[in-house]
């Protein structure tokens, strides 16, 4: 129950993006077509449960002990990107299905500020190592779906008449607002 | 201090060290006639290959042996180009260009209500099957304009769009836009197209649009080659296998509505291979070809009409289709 509650925590009520505002680039960037919002997604899911195991061993094992907590966010951002970086080596030779499905993405968002947030919340809220890593696929589970409900908005977009000065960003702007409206009904569920 | 320094600087290290030993390890190896044959493509990633994006179709044909030039928008020197690196020559498709099958422009044609919606065609279809009157026609709003990746389709201002012949590489994406399906793929050595894919008989059509096909077997009758088919419930088709560039449709059809690419297409005797038989000099209608019996022949390229009459008839192969 309590892994169930952390992740729909994670996911619905304090959504990456919508509620914490996290990982704003991509969500503008890749949210032109549901297809790339899907790829986008799945390579977010991947890196950031990975990236809260290794964040989170470093922080207790390397940082912690030497009293050097101060240096978290460099030294999170050096490995997390050293670690995707060695993945997509490993994933390109051992599954090239897997590697051509994550495509692009992967390299893209090695230094995604919702990747670092998750690595940085998770010593912050002081989980242990099996509750970060469900907390991180949690929360990259919400950062897909956002992605996905906005992709496939935007899709409709094409379709309607927006008046001139809205075109583009600014409507996208204005819809993602209201998204986060619709999210912030889940708050209150789960504590 | 120190202890930070050493810190940053060990996982730094040691990072590198593990990457630089896994790009070793892990190292796939790419052939490197991949990346000469993703030079050759076009770029433009339009995905009319059937792959993902030029790089992934460039895989594809350097490590299956048995993959076809799927590429229609390759051209020929890049064509030539790849044969030589994968050391097997690709056929490939005839090059294509696209034509647009409609010359309703507005001011030819009826619109049956006002439409005021987002500017284009697909959303234009969805409200009951568009504004046009001729429920076939082209609905002018430039959806094949905007999907084009190589800048070949414009929108001219009577209306209608225009492929640009030389920037158009017959890769498709305006045919699978086009919510009315008037867009055609012909053989760049191909000539002549109808300009309408209409379905209404002439009384239907008479009060919809001036310019349409109406249907009177004019070009089917003057066809040398019975190559154009014409019904009552269909516009005139040229066959484009059987078609042999003669015009004569164009200056029969009564409404005009045949039409020629800008670019003529001419023929060329190859002379190692003409025996200088003259049976080419007997064939020609134009009076293109002269020459001296046993020595090659040569066509005059001005009174060249790209019939085609004496590729048919010469006995050794040595008449090509050029453009000009």
């Amino acid at each position: 129950m309590y892994y169930i509650l952390l992740i729909v925590g994670a996911a619905l009520v304090n959504n990456f993006v919508l509620a914490r505002f996290l990982g704003i680039c991509p969500f503008m960037g890749v949210s032109k077509s549901i297809d790339t919002a899907v790829g986008m997604s799945m390579a977010v899911i991947f890196v950031m449960t990975l990236a809260s195991f290794v964040t989170w061993l470093i922080n207790f094992y390397l940082l912690v002990p030497f009293d050097l907590q101060y240096l978290q966010t460099i030294a999170f951002i050096l490995v997390i990107a050293a670690l995707v970086q060695l993945v997509e080596m490993i994933i390109q030779r051992v599954s090239p299905p897997l590697y051509q499905a994550l495509g692009i993405y992967l390299p893209l968002i090695t230094t995604n500020c919702a990747v670092l947030g998750v690595a940085i919340l998770n010593i912050q809220l002081g989980y242990n190592l099996l509750d970060a890593c469900i907390f991180a696929a949690g929360a990259a589970l919400g950062f897909g779906l956002a992605l996905v409900i906005f992709a496939g908005m935007r899709e409709d977009f094409e379709l309607n008449t927006i008046p001139e000065a809205f075109r583009g960003t600014p409507i996208a702007l204005v819809t993602a607002g209201i998204l986060s409206l619709a999210f912030m009904g889940f708050s209150g569920l789960v504590k | 201090m120190i202890s930070s320094i050493l810190l940053l600087g060990g996982i730094g290290f040691l990072a590198a060290l593990v990457l630089g030993i896994s790009a070793v390890t892990f190292a796939v190896k790419m052939d490197p006639r991949e990346q000469e044959v993703l030079d050759q493509l076009p770029g433009a990633n339009c995905g009319a290959c059937g792959y993902a994006g030029c790089a992934a179709f460039a895989h594809e044909i350097t490590v299956n042996p048995e993959a076809e030039m799927a590429c229609p928008a390759v051209n020929e020197k890049a064509l030539e180009a790849i044969s030589a690196v994968l050391g097997r020559s690709l056929g490939g498709s005839a090059p294509l260009i696209a034509c647009i099958r409609c010359k309703g422009a507005p001011a030819e044609t009826t619109n049956r209500y006002g439409y005021i919606g987002p500017k284009d065609c697909r959303a234009a279809q969805i409200v009951a099957g568009g504004p046009k009157g001729c429920q076939y026609g082209c609905l002018g709003l430039g959806t094949c304009e905007e999907v084009c990746p190589f800048e070949a389709i414009i929108m001219g201002e009577d209306g209608l769009p225009r492929v640009i012949e030389s920037l158009c590489t017959g890769c498709g994406k305006c045919v699978s836009a086009c919510p009315r399906g008037i867009i055609q793929l012909i053989p760049r050595t191909g000539n002549y197209w109808v300009g309408c894919v209409s379905k209404d008989t002439a009384k239907e059509m008479k009060p919809l649009c001036k310019v349409g096909c109406i249907k009177c077997g004019i070009c089917g009758d003057v066809c040398p080659f019975d190559a154009i088919t014409v019904s009552k419930t269909a516009s005139a088709e040229i066959d484009q296998d059987k078609c042999q560039r003669c015009g004569l449709c164009v200056s029969a059809c009564p409404t005009g509505v045949i039409s020629a690419l800008s670019v003529p297409r001419k023929v060329h005797i190859i002379a190692e291979k003409c025996k200088g038989c003259s049976i080419c000099e007997q064939v020609c209608p134009a009076e293109a070809i002269s020459g001296k019996v046993k020595e090659p022949y040569l066509v005059n390229e001005g009174k060249c009409i790209g019939c085609g009459l004496c590729i048919e008839k010469c006995p050794s192969d040595a008449i090509e289709r050029i453009i000009s």
